[in-house]
């Protein structure tokens, strides 16, 4: 054992130091599916195929996951049966560890920031036209203030709380960046929301396959301007995609339906072709009473007689299933009694009711309103109604509520109506009281000085 | 072989010639009354000497007569001396006993790529023996270190077969990166993450559940950063270092021992009956206000329910057998020595079906091909198999505890028929409430085939060159592989969304770490004085993981998966990851006269796991000692015969995080939307490029005594170890659109004292000593940035992160009372008012994870052949949140959980003075939207004390060994957690749940969910040497 034994072991010991740069560079596998950020946009097929990550999460959210929040708060449906989470939404006592109200808030939020990636990475992308950009950019911002609006809705209260909106509403996330999160004002958050829409509204083509045209922007502004009680702003909106939209009203009353119809505005897509099933009708199926004589969600002994009452109704006569007898009667609800729906997040009929309500409260074009509120009548098997002041007015709203009864509508009218200084209630609750707004999912308290709602309070 | 010994057999007895005059015989026993082979005898003062025979029998003649001194030694015994006269009248017979020395400071210790004298060490390492790890039975290796060292905390996890336990040195630094020691076998840091299969079935895989503790010659904690400062960026945990048996006696020897015995529970369940269950469902069902007939649980009819009384914990328990065979065989000779073990254990728990199958080879040998030169081998290759069952929230015992009701059937008793005369069950059929399996642990136990086999190899070839004087040069090439496999088999009727399937699953993962490291080490002394050893070293390290999973859902399975099953693979996923750690390393140790001492270690680690803009990290150390007992004016002390002070101070890391947390993943998924594919990022990982190691510092000073001759040694010890750019998986704001991020966040304190001492209080005919520890560790969050306490949690258990309170301390509504007058339960409210809503943000921090002192205590006791041992482990202070308790003395849901008797003191009327309140099914009448809600009252005072080991054993004695020729038989009974005292009302107070990661485990370990007691065993065992 010589010397020369020891240095050719310290050239070895050199050796290995010197290959240490590539050595501590590891990397995750690429694969078909998964390749590391840097490396992920790189063309507009890319950009392209992270907006559709957007519309397939809104069609988690939007499947009936915040229509069941808001219905739950409301007076249409009965205790949830065996979903404590659910049950714990209809006590109106929400708390941060509710996982079914965290993974709908996070889809939100999920979606506003996969859209503002997009926004962000569409100008490092090379081979895409300024005008595919605007595009992109428009159907980003119509999915973020859809989902702004729909956590706006129930996280805050409503517009009108305060006479100059400047409440607390929820957290608007308008850049790319993680960093935290504060809840702006209720005002803040419409100006938002707006802005988002009248980007989109320019932006977007008229039509677009099954995903965001001009008509989407201009039918969820219609939806905004009514939630703040701006009648004459919501009545133009809504004429204008009345007017100048290719939608018609379907003949039959039920717009649920599985696959495509003149009557959605923007609907979210079930598919089922090629041997691939992706069955969108998500957590509406919740109210499913064809084929579960226990279904969680069902309506109340009193919203059912009320939507029950007139035998004509053909609504009333095909949407609701009583399931066992006396006591223990359950109201079953019919209308999400189908597989692979399409969710009409946005339709015809919601901006008839919207046009008409907001006429008939102006007082203003009262034969226009009137005849809105004929057209879904009509559908439903009633006789059209010439009253007009305030009797109209109820009638529209009766309408409204038996028309869209479930789809996440009520409580925003409650609100709304409590808001423009009416008594309204929601199962003995006031309106505005704490428990009427949703607590946030707990992680939002994870960075210091976050406002979290108070818990419960309308005992 | 035989030939060989015969003949030295033989040739050893010619050497037995009748005592001549002026001559000395005798005999050489070691402490247990044992014959020493090869014991050196020598007459002081000169080169005569000889050694003992197969027998333990020495002879000298022909000594000069007049008083001689006669030396007797044994590497590890003490060194003893005896005077005699020699005459040549009168031949001498001696009968000596030798006895180990556990506390001679001249033990070797295994430090960090090196040996010390344990009199020299200036770091803080405890040394077991493998003995005291195997002496109780255990479920894996590293539960025998419990109550054996001060600041060593080690909790069981529960009675499950193989189950691991949560390991802490001197308290908990980290959050989110692996609290646990790093282990390091024969050099090597092995692979040791709990996580590789996640938490399946209410149970994390245990990596160290293969390692066979008879293969162990001893183990050392590394507790300061002057001792784990050499492991650099993953030392902050400390370390505990394996060492396994080599042939180091001289000739061949044999060793086989045998265990068998059987285990109970250490507690049962108070689960309600058929009877009591109902009484209480209708009580809470007329409480009320609802009419008729009460709808029970899994739509049962009350009259079936009436009819039935199913004891599912009798369904689920019996008596669990462990067996034990080991037989290790090693040779030494001067230029080789070599060690082969194999063992078996096969330890089947009380739970029905459970039990784990270890079966382990080791093959160990050292050879010196020259003067300068030796090259070693160590090799294990073992095997452990774990029949699963359902536990926890999985099923099994589980179940028995919770979802199975005694109104249950476990079969149907009769046909039953549906509203149009169709047979939809027959008598015999597995009555499953609801449809659900777990509601029948019977029914999951017959109809679900379910193990796992992990399979591991550990191997290091070394090499060890002397080139010239006091240079020495080390070179280890190792790999430890780990293939693991889970396979289940669920037979029809198991998934009753499929009634008529059969559906098997696979999941694996191989994990391959390699390990390269060279290491020159130069010894240079000035004077006889001075005396330098300078270390330098580099290391490489590579992890490769791979996994797969698979399943088949078809009719067509019918056992478990054949690997290369092609619909498995098509409907299966496979996986990657890889990472590297490459180090230079090195050391400088100085001595003045083995008196003064001093040492600095620096070490700097690159990995690939850190992000790009921190590859490097440096990890210093420095510590000095003084041995104050060689100073002049204690040199002839009486009462101090030892003392030592030492301190050191050092930065080490913590680098356990995942291999990938710098980068941001994007998925790709083909038809998703529309038939459309999308990409997207992964919610659970944004990029993080500055992740870094997370660092802590420590400040040790210990003072070692002996007194009396060494009669009473022992240690004191003070340590305060900050933690910073503490390594947290934090809860990131839902609003920023991902669920969790790395960050490096933060600062934790430890500080703690620790006492250990060692004691002969008798030490005649009848010996008997103690060994005592105890420990006390404060922990404290200092800082969290710029995060509030629902940042961080323990998972599903309600355990947080809060500034200026310990890690992991339970966050919890407080309970106040039940109300007299309603029978409600009063809660406080954050100011301590009383309120009857529960509310979370009435929450406070409550309760600690932490013990506030924790030990072992062991008495020894020896007289004769026989030998009796007590071992206590004792915890004071510190809280369990039984976990399952909001459900089993909660509301009666209709979804339904067994409740417990306890629940009998209930509020029933105005007036009543009750521990629970009144019974309800709905949770508005706690004051809460939702029935399972977490407070105080569900948490209790952890302390406990619990006899261990209680032993018994007899050693043959020689007179009758000498016709067998066997050199040892030893036979022993002994029992484990014979006894427990404790005020705790749950099952048992050593235990920790099923974790869902590593913040859970370090958050969480104080938690007990459905979890199954530890195991009572009665055992017997038998050892031969010969």
């Amino acid at each position: 054992m010589k010397i020369k034994h020891i240095f050719s072991l310290l050239i070895v010991v050199a050796a290995l130091q010197s290959c240490s740069e590539s050595l501590l560079d590891k990397y995750p596998e690429k694969t078909d599916t998964q390749s590391v950020s840097e490396e992920a946009v790189k063309t507009k097929e890319d950009l392209q195929r992270l907006l559709i990550s957007s519309y397939d999460v809104i069609a988690n959210m939007y499947g009936g996951q915040i229509q069941n929040l808001s219905e739950l708060l409301g007076d249409n449906i009965d205790a949830p049966a065996n979903q404590n989470d659910y049950i714990q939404i209809y006590t109106r006592k929400t708390d941060i560890f509710n996982g079914t109200i965290g993974s709908v808030y996070q889809n939100a939020y999920i979606t506003i920031y996969r859209a503002n990636q997009l926004i962000f990475k569409k100008d490092e992308v090379a081979d895409i036209s300024e005008t595919d950009k605007l595009q992109l950019e428009a159907e980003a911002r119509f999915l973020r203030a859809l989902s702004h609006h729909g956590i706006l809705r129930l996280f805050a209260q409503p517009a009108g709380y305060t006479s100059d909106n400047s409440h607390l509403g929820i957290v608007l996330r308008m850049e790319f960046s993680q960093s935290a999160g504060q809840r702006s004002t209720v005002k803040e958050c419409y100006e938002a929301i707006l802005s988002d829409l009248d980007f989109a509204e320019l932006n977007l083509p008229e039509s677009n396959g099954v995903y965001a045209t001009k008509w989407s922007a201009k039918a969820l502004k219609a939806r905004v301007y009514l939630d703040m009680n701006k009648y004459q702003l919501a009545a133009d909106m809504a004429s204008d995609v009345i007017n100048n939209g290719p939608f018609s009203l379907i003949d039959t009353v039920n717009r649920f339906s599985a696959g495509a119809n003149t009557e959605q505005i923007f609907a979210t897509v079930s598919y089922n072709q090629n041997n691939v099933s992706d069955d969108r009708g998500g957590a509406f199926l919740n109210y499913r009473s064809d084929n579960n004589t226990n279904p969680t969600m069902r309506a109340n002994a009193e919203f059912f007689s009320y939507a029950t009452s007139d035998t004509l109704d053909k609504r009333g006569m095909n949407w609701y299933r009583e399931i066992g007898a006396g006591t223990t009667t359950v109201f079953g609800v019919a209308k999400f009694d189908r597989s692979f729906m399409w969710i009409p997040i946005l339709h015809l009929t919601e901006m008839k009711l919207t046009r008409a309500e907001a006429l008939a409260s102006l007082g203003s074009n009262v034969s226009t309103a009137q005849n809105d509120l004929n057209d879904i009548r009509d559908r439903a098997g009633l006789p059209s109604v010439t009253s007009t002041g305030v009797e109209l007015l109820q009638t529209i709203r009766d309408e409204r509520r038996k028309e869209m009864c479930f789809e996440g509508d009520r409580t925003t009218q409650i609100k709304r109506l409590g808001a423009l200084g009416g008594a309204s209630f929601s199962r003995n609750a006031p309106w505005n009281c704490p428990g009427m707004v949703i607590q946030f999912p707990g992680a939002e308290n994870t960075v210091t000085g976050f406002v979290l709602n108070p818990t419960g309070g309308c005992e | 072989m035989n030939t060989l010994l015969r003949f030295t057999i033989l040739f050893l007895c010619l050497l037995r010639l009748p005592a001549f005059a002026q001559s000395v015989s005798g005999t050489i026993l070691d402490e247990t009354r044992q014959p020493m082979i090869g014991a050196a005898i020598r007459v002081a003062g000169t080169t005569i000497g000889t050694v003992t025979d197969i027998n333990g029998k020495f002879a000298l003649s022909n000594l000069a007569e007049g008083k001689t001194v006669l030396e007797i030694s044994f590497v590890g015994y003490v060194k003893e001396t005896r005077s005699v006269t020699i005459s040549k009248v009168k031949p001498v017979e001696l009968k000596i006993t030798l006895q180990p020395n556990a506390n001679s400071l001249n033990e070797v210790v295994v430090v960090g790529y090196g040996v010390q004298r344990k009199r020299d060490l200036i770091s803080s390492i405890v040394k077991l023996d493998g003995k005291e790890l195997t002496e109780v039975p255990t479920p894996s290796f590293e539960n025998g270190l419990q109550g054996k060292a001060s600041g060593l905390q080690v909790i069981t996890g529960s009675g499950a077969a193989g189950s691991g336990s949560v390991v802490r040195i001197r308290g908990v630094a980290s959050v989110s990166a692996g609290g646990d020691p790093l282990y390091v076998v024969d050099g090597i840091p092995i692979t040791q993450d709990y996580f590789l299969n996640g938490n399946t079935g209410a149970s994390n895989n245990n990596p160290l559940a293969t390692i066979n503790p008879n293969d162990i010659e001893s183990v050392e904690i590394l507790k300061d950063a002057a001792a784990t400062g050499i492991y650099g960026s993953r030392g902050s945990n400390g370390v505990i270092l394996i060492t396994t048996k080599r042939g180091k006696r001289k000739g061949i020897h044999v060793d086989f021992s045998t265990r068998q015995g059987i285990s109970k529970p250490t507690a049962l369940p108070n689960m309600m009956n058929s009877a009591q269950y109902l009484q209480m469902y209708e009580e809470a069902w007329v409480n009320d206000g609802r009419l008729g007939t009460p709808s029970l649980p899994g739509n049962i009819s009350l009259e079936d329910a009436r009819n039935t009384n199913t004891d599912w914990v009798k369904e689920v328990i019996g008596t669990g057998y462990q067996q034990n065979y080991d037989l290790g065989i090693s040779k030494g000779a001067e230029k080789y020595n070599v060690y082969g073990g194999l063992s078996r254990q096969n330890d089947q728990s009380y739970m029905k079906g459970n039990a784990y199958q270890r079966t382990a080879g080791r093959l160990n040998g050292d050879y010196k091909f020259a003067k300068w030169g030796k090259v070693s081998l160590s090799s294990s290759l073992s095997e452990g198999v774990n029949k699963r069952q359902g536990m926890g929230w999985n099923g099994g015992l589980g179940a028995a505890m919770s979802t199975a009701l005694p109104i249950y059937p476990i079969y149907y008793d009769k046909d039953v028929f549906n509203d149009d005369g169709a047979l939809i069950h027959k008598k015999g059929d597995y009555y499953l409430p609801s449809n659900d399996i777990n509601r029948n642990p019977v029914a999951a136990r017959e109809l679900r085939d379910w193990e796992t086999t992990e399979r591991r190899s550990i191997n290091s070839l070394a090499l060890e060159l002397n080139p010239i004087k006091n240079l020495y040069i080390n070179a280890t090439a190792s790999l430890d592989y780990m293939h693991w496999e889970e396979n289940q088999y669920q037979k029809p009727g198991f998934d009753q969304n499929n009634p008529t399937f059969g559906k098997a699953y696979r999941g694996s993962f191989d994990v391959a770490n390699h390990n390269l490291n060279a290491v020159i080490t130069y010894i240079k002394s000035f004077q006889e004085k001075h005396n330098f050893n300078f270390m330098v070293g580099s290391e490489y390290q590579n992890s490769d993981t791979r996994r797969f999973a698979g399943t088949k859902n078809e009719q067509t399975a019918t056992g478990f998966l054949d690997v290369v099953d092609a619909t498995a693979v098509a409907n299966g996923s496979a996986s990657f990851d890889s990472w590297n750690f490459l180090s230079q390393f090195g050391r400088i140790r100085y001595d003045y006269k083995k008196r003064f001492f001093t040492e600095i270690v620096g070490r700097r680690d690159g990995s690939s796991k850190f992000g790009k803009n921190n590859k490097y990290g440096f990890f210093p150390s420095a510590s000095v000692g003084y041995n104050i007992s060689d100073a002049a004016f204690l040199k002839d002390n009486k009462v101090i015969s030892f003392l030592k002070v030492k301190s050191s101070i050092g930065v080490n890391g913590n680098s356990n995080i995942p291999s990938y947390a710098q980068y941001g993943i994007f998925f790709t998924k083909p038809l998703a939307y529309n038939g459309q594919t999308i990409l997207f990022p992964d919610a659970g990982n944004p990029a993080n490029p500055n992740i870094q190691w997370e660092k802590s510092r420590t400040i040790d000073a210990a003072m070692e005594f002996g007194l009396f001759g060494d009669r009473i040694t022992g240690e004191v010890a003070y340590y305060n170890k900050r933690s910073s750019d503490v390594l947290l998986n934090v809860a990131t704001q839902t609003n920023t659109g991902f669920t969790k991020a790395w960050a490096n966040v933060g600062e934790i304190t430890n500080s703690g004292v620790e006492l250990s001492i060692k004691a002969k209080v008798i030490d005649k005919k009848f010996k008997w000593s103690i060994d005592f520890n105890i420990a006390r560790n404060r922990n404290e969050v200092s800082s969290l940035g710029d995060y509030t306490e629902e940042a961080i949690s323990g998972g599903t258990n309600d355990t947080r992160l809060v500034v200026g309170r310990p890690i992991g301390n339970n966050y919890l509504v407080r309970f106040s009372r039940v109300d007299e007058a309603t029978g409600r339960p009063v809660y406080f409210d954050k100011d301590g008012n009383e309120t009857l809503a529960w509310d979370p943000a009435n929450r406070v921090s409550s309760g600690s994870i932490m013990p506030d002192a924790f030990g072992g205590l062991k008495n020894d006791f020896r007289f004769g052949q026989f030998d009796l041992s007590m071992f206590w482990v004792f915890t004071l202070g510190g809280d369990i949140y039984d976990s399952s308790s909001k459900r089993q003395l909660g509301t009666y849901d209709s979804d339904g959980w067994n409740h417990r008797t306890d629940q009998f003191d209930r509020w029933r009327k105005p007036g009543d003075m009750s521990k629970y309140p009144v019974l309800t099914t709905t949770p508005t009448t706690y004051g809460s939207g939702t029935p399972w809600i977490n407070t105080d009252q569900w948490l209790q005072d952890g302390t406990y004390a619990r006899l261990r080991n209680l032993s018994l054993g007899y050693n043959l004695p020689e007179s009758v060994l000498r016709k067998t020729k066997l050199a040892k038989i030893r036979v022993a009974i002994a029992a484990t957690n014979l006894l427990t005292l404790t005020k705790f009302s749950g099952l048992d107070p050593e235990i920790a749940r099923d974790f869902e990661n590593a913040t859970d485990r370090n958050m969480s370990p104080n938690i007990t969910y459905l979890t199954a007691p530890q195991q009572k065993t009665f055992t017997f065992s038998l050892d031969i040497g010969f």
